[in-house]
């Protein structure tokens, strides 16, 4: 009898491992593991200094972590011990304990090659690391179930004539129950037949609606528009953004699971792939952004709630007056603001398509206001920056972000510099190799982050271009918003023109709600 | 607030009233009764300079449903026809492979996908693993150093040679140690496989050693290939392994040798010592083609070769000849005696080997000292060793270098002859390899 019982344990739980197993995604594993290579690789070319400097960072990195972990979720009256200030002392007397035990040699090169090897380790063992763990595990933890709460969905439109009317249609397609969705169009004062192609659909179905005012920017469309919305639950969605058919109840899923969660940011995927410069954006958003916000996810630290789509808790926008007019990038500001006030923001697989920039003029433009807008918001909550009782949004996402916006563009450039005189004094060969090193580990990070989205293998072809050429691209234009912001230079909206829409000087001179 | 006779498209109760929408300075946006004792956002004041009109909407003063005033004719129109644009979609992953490849079951599909992933996980691996040979021979740990120009009035170089495996592997870890605790750079003549008999791998603990050399004491002792077997195979000016064979016989012989010491040596050097000091043109020849930037032989034997005078580094053939000019055995009170008291090739005397450097030193020459570790068999004939380094390094301005760091050096111009002397870009070692 007990041989047949021990017998039905193990067949239990044989089952339950092959269940377990089959669960994973294996692809993911063995793309995420074969980082190591090149990793290991470079740690063996590493002289022993550089690998003692690493490994103390990595220590006290970790130690910051680890003592983040514990004020934040278990013991915060010591939260205002060891936070970013106390971060950036240990970093300044790191630098000094290694250039005295002689692992550094004290110059800006020396200083910016090691916090470049120290990023890639960071990035690809922390940041890849635990969005790829959120993939393994996560993913389900939002399935959609009814009952589905009272949505409003906002639509800030201005001068999205042959846009508007599609995005309407694609919520109306969405599979939501029709009797808790209500759409309502903001026209910002269009010049063109936005209000009229908006209106039409307002004819048609009882759950679109229609308001207008005068032209006065997106921020201010938006907080016009709230004042019309019935639903516990406002999404907001660009006038020429595409929702898929279940991005309604994937981004309302995250309100039910956890009341903490004050707003959920969308998966946003680019549908005009036909040219080099829209794909590398793709290639971008799916390693810079979706992974980035998958990995701040869980922490419930996702720093922008893209205004293509995004849902928050009525109760939440109120709470914190929903958008101000002092920064370019609403989105961002937003999203700090309910961070601040102690809510969390998670993520959703609720995917959206926009239409990206097609040209570099565009990029270009589009960038700038989103660069600057960046940087403003930055400054605009720099407080969060030293006061350790916001958690991890202080203590983890603001850091990160310090450094991506104001460390890595400008280490870009020293990095570029010491490259071109390597060149120039004959060191080609290693140029190269250096090249095909860094664009090999981008190219694994990339992979994952495709498998990982369920993205398109093909633009991989790209991954080169984020290490030359691409980066630099973006790392000019992040040093050139960061002086614009710091001199506090006439600062106005810029708009990308649209491939299906004509550009118009009016329609770029005025404050733009999309 | 003005009262209407319609209906709430709501609650259906005949309460609808006109509200006067308003946004604040600050950004808030409501109706003009909310800022009544001013703005609850920002706390400031709210008048008709701070705020701005932005609409009048109807609000049913029942249950608060607001309504945007009926729009104006016209801004009705037909329902436009609406047209998506293709999306991509995560199940179309294998839209682009043509459909004759694209397998019709799910499984496969699923198959071919992994194909896919292995493919790029190989490139990816691949890319990192074939250039990483490149990194371990670059600048870039070496290029963070701080650089400076050093005067020197003359440069010595010793070269030690005949580096072997199992014979007299005390007496070899000895005279190591002599440079160790100097600070002086030596470069080593490593013959890959002595007599044919004795291959560098054959002997892991010598090839350990030696790396640990490199390891420990970067830039400080370079790998060089003495030849293959050290073997007097032609009598080309007397003896040599290489001068006067044919050029496929040489390039053969280079690359057994050339593949033997890369197995035992993390970093072999581009100079090449020919046994015997002799080598000719082709040798030169192959050397070049297999990208050496160093031949060191002996002067003696230049001079009369290349018809030179004394020079003590010269370029032909597309290398630089970095000739020994001072020889620490006797080999001419060899030939005529035999082995000295102890058994051993007698050394010269340490006036001898001082006043030759003393000479190079006046005259701002290179002054390269070569010597054999297997004689170094007693502790007075370390102590001439250490006394002749004590003796070079008590002179003020003299620049110690390897080979190959003085080759490479006048090559990229980290190495340069003035009117008085040298000057070095130091320290040479993080400069060159």
């Amino acid at each position: 009898m007990s041989v047949e019982r021990s017998f039905g344990n193990a067949l239990r739980f044989g089952r339950t491992m092959g269940r377990g197993l089959r669960a994973v995604k294996w692809r993911s594993v063995a793309l995420f593991l074969s980082a190591l290579v090149p990793f290991g690789l470079l740690i063996n070319v590493m002289s022993a200094g550089t690998l003692y400097a690493i490994a103390l960072l990595g220590g006290l990195f970790v130690s910051y972590l680890l003592w983040s972990y514990y004020v934040v979720e278990r013991n915060p009256r010591y939260e205002s011990l060891f936070g970013i200030r106390a971060l950036a002392v240990g970093g300044v007397g790191y630098l000094a304990t290694i250039v005295w035990l002689g692992w550094l040699t004290p110059s800006p090169i020396a200083i910016v090659h090691l916090g470049a090897v120290v990023l890639i380790f960071v990035y690809y063992w922390f940041i890849a690391f635990i969005a790829f763990f959120h993939d393994q595990i996560g993913r389900s933890k939002y399935v959609p179930r009814p009952p589905y709460p009272n949505v409003t969905v906002l639509i800030p439109a201005y001068n999205e004539e042959g846009y508007v009317g599609r995005t309407i249609q694609a919520l109306l397609d969405a599979d939501y129950p029709a009797e808790r969705l209500e759409i309502v169009a903001v026209d910002d004062g269009s010049t063109d037949g936005t209000l009229a192609e908006a209106s039409a659909f307002a004819a048609t179905s009882d759950r679109v609606s229609v308001v207008s005012k005068a032209n006065g920017g997106k921020y201010s469309a938006l907080n016009y528009g709230l004042l019309f919305a019935d639903g516990d639950v406002i999404v907001t969605v660009d006038a020429d953004s595409i929702v898929d058919r279940d991005a309604l109840k994937r981004i309302v899923a995250p309100f039910e699971a956890n009341s903490r969660i004050g707003a959920v940011a969308s998966n946003v995927t680019i549908w005009n792939r036909d040219s080099l410069i829209t794909r590398c954006q793709q290639l971008e958003y799916t390693i810079g952004v979706n992974i980035y916000r998958r990995a701040l996810d869980y922490f419930g630290i996702v720093m922008v709630v893209p205004g293509c789509l995004g849902a928050y808790r009525r109760e939440v926008l109120e709470e914190v007056f929903a958008y101000d007019p002092d920064t370019l990038t609403e989105d961002f500001d937003l999203t700090m603001k309910v961070l601040r006030a102690g809510h969390r923001v998670s993520v959703s697989d609720a995917r959206v398509y926009t239409e990206a920039p097609a040209t570099w003029r565009d990029l270009y433009r589009q960038r700038l206001r989103w660069y600057r807008g960046n940087y403003m918001t930055v400054l605009k909550h720099w407080p969060v920056v030293t006061d350790s009782s916001y958690g991890y949004l202080s203590r983890i996402a603001l850091p990160f972000r310090l450094v991506e916006m104001f460390f890595l563009p400008l280490a870009s450039f020293v990095i570029l510099a010491y490259i071109a005189w390597l060149v120039l004094t004959g060191y080609v060969m290693t140029v190269l190799a250096v090249f095909v090193f860094f664009t090999s580990i981008v190219f694994l990070i990339a992979a994952l982050g495709i498998q990982i989205e369920g993205e398109d293998w093909r633009l991989l072809v790209y991954a080169p271009l984020l290490v030359v050429g691409y980066k630099q691209f973006h790392d000019a234009l992040n040093i050139r918003c960061l002086l614009d912001v710091l001199i506090d230079r006439d600062l106005a909206w810029t708009r990308a023109n649209r491939i299906e829409q004509d550009s118009s000087e009016e329609r770029e001179s005025a404050p733009s709600a999309d | 607030m003005t009262a209407h006779p319609i209906r709430c498209p709501r609650c259906d109760a005949q309460s609808v009233a006109d509200e006067r929408i308003v946004e604040h300075d600050c950004g808030h946006v409501a109706p003009i009764d909310a800022f009544g004792d001013g703005c609850e956002k920002c706390r400031r004041q709210a008048d008709s300079e701070t705020l701005t009109d932005l609409q009048t909407v109807e609000r049913c003063l029942e249950c608060g449903h607001r309504s945007p005033l009926v729009p104006e004719e016209g801004t009705n129109g037909p329902l436009p026809a609406v047209s998506f644009p293709t999306l991509p979609t995560p199940e179309q992953n294998l839209s682009w492979v043509p459909a004759r490849f694209v397998p019709e079951s799910r499984f496969r599909r699923g198959v071919l996908s992994t194909a896919l992933v292995a493919m790029v996980l190989l490139a990816g691996i691949a890319g990192a693993v074939s250039v990483t040979p490149m990194l371990e021979t670059g600048p870039t740990d070496e290029a963070s150093v701080d650089t400076d120009w050093e005067e020197y009035d003359s440069l010595v170089i010793f070269r030690n040679d005949d580096i072997q495996p199992w014979y007299n592997q005390e007496e070899m870890r000895a005279v190591d140690e002599v440079f160790i605790e100097r600070d002086v750079p030596v470069t080593l003549g490593i013959i890959p496989d002595t007599n044919g008999s004795a291959a560098l791998t054959e002997d892991p603990e010598f090839c350990e050693y030696l790396q640990s050399l490199e390891t420990d004491h970067p830039g400080q002792f370079e790998m060089a290939i003495h030849g293959t077997t050290h073997e007097p195979v032609t009598d080309f000016y007397g003896a040599s392994e290489f001068g006067g064979l044919p050029e496929a016989e040489q390039r053969e012989r280079l690359a057994e040798g050339e593949a033997l010491l890369a197995d035992c040596v993390a970093s072999p050097s581009s100079t090449f010592i020919p046994p015997m000091n002799t080598y000719d043109t082709t040798t030169v020849e192959v050397l070049a083609e297999s990208n050496y930037t160093a031949v060191s032989g002996g002067q003696w034997f230049t001079d009369e070769y290349y018809d030179t005078d004394n020079e003590t580094y010269f370029r032909a053939g597309g290398l630089t000849h970095v000739p020994e000019t001072q020889a620490f055995e006797n080999w001419s009170a060899y030939e005529e005696a035999g082995e000295d008291d102890d058994g051993d090739v007698p050394f010269h005397d340490l006036e001898t080997l001082t006043d030759s450097f003393d000479a190079s030193h006046d005259e701002n020459g290179v002054h390269v000292v070569m010597l054999h570790y297997q004689y170094f068999t007693t502790d007075d004939r370390l102590e001439k060793l250490e006394s002749l380094i004590e003796h070079m390094q008590s002179e003020d301005d003299v620049g110690f270098l390897t080979v190959e760091q003085f080759a490479e050096g006048l090559e990229d111009g980290s190495v340069e002859e003035t009117d008085d002397g040298w000057r070095v870009l130091e320290p040479i070692s993080a400069v060159s390899r």
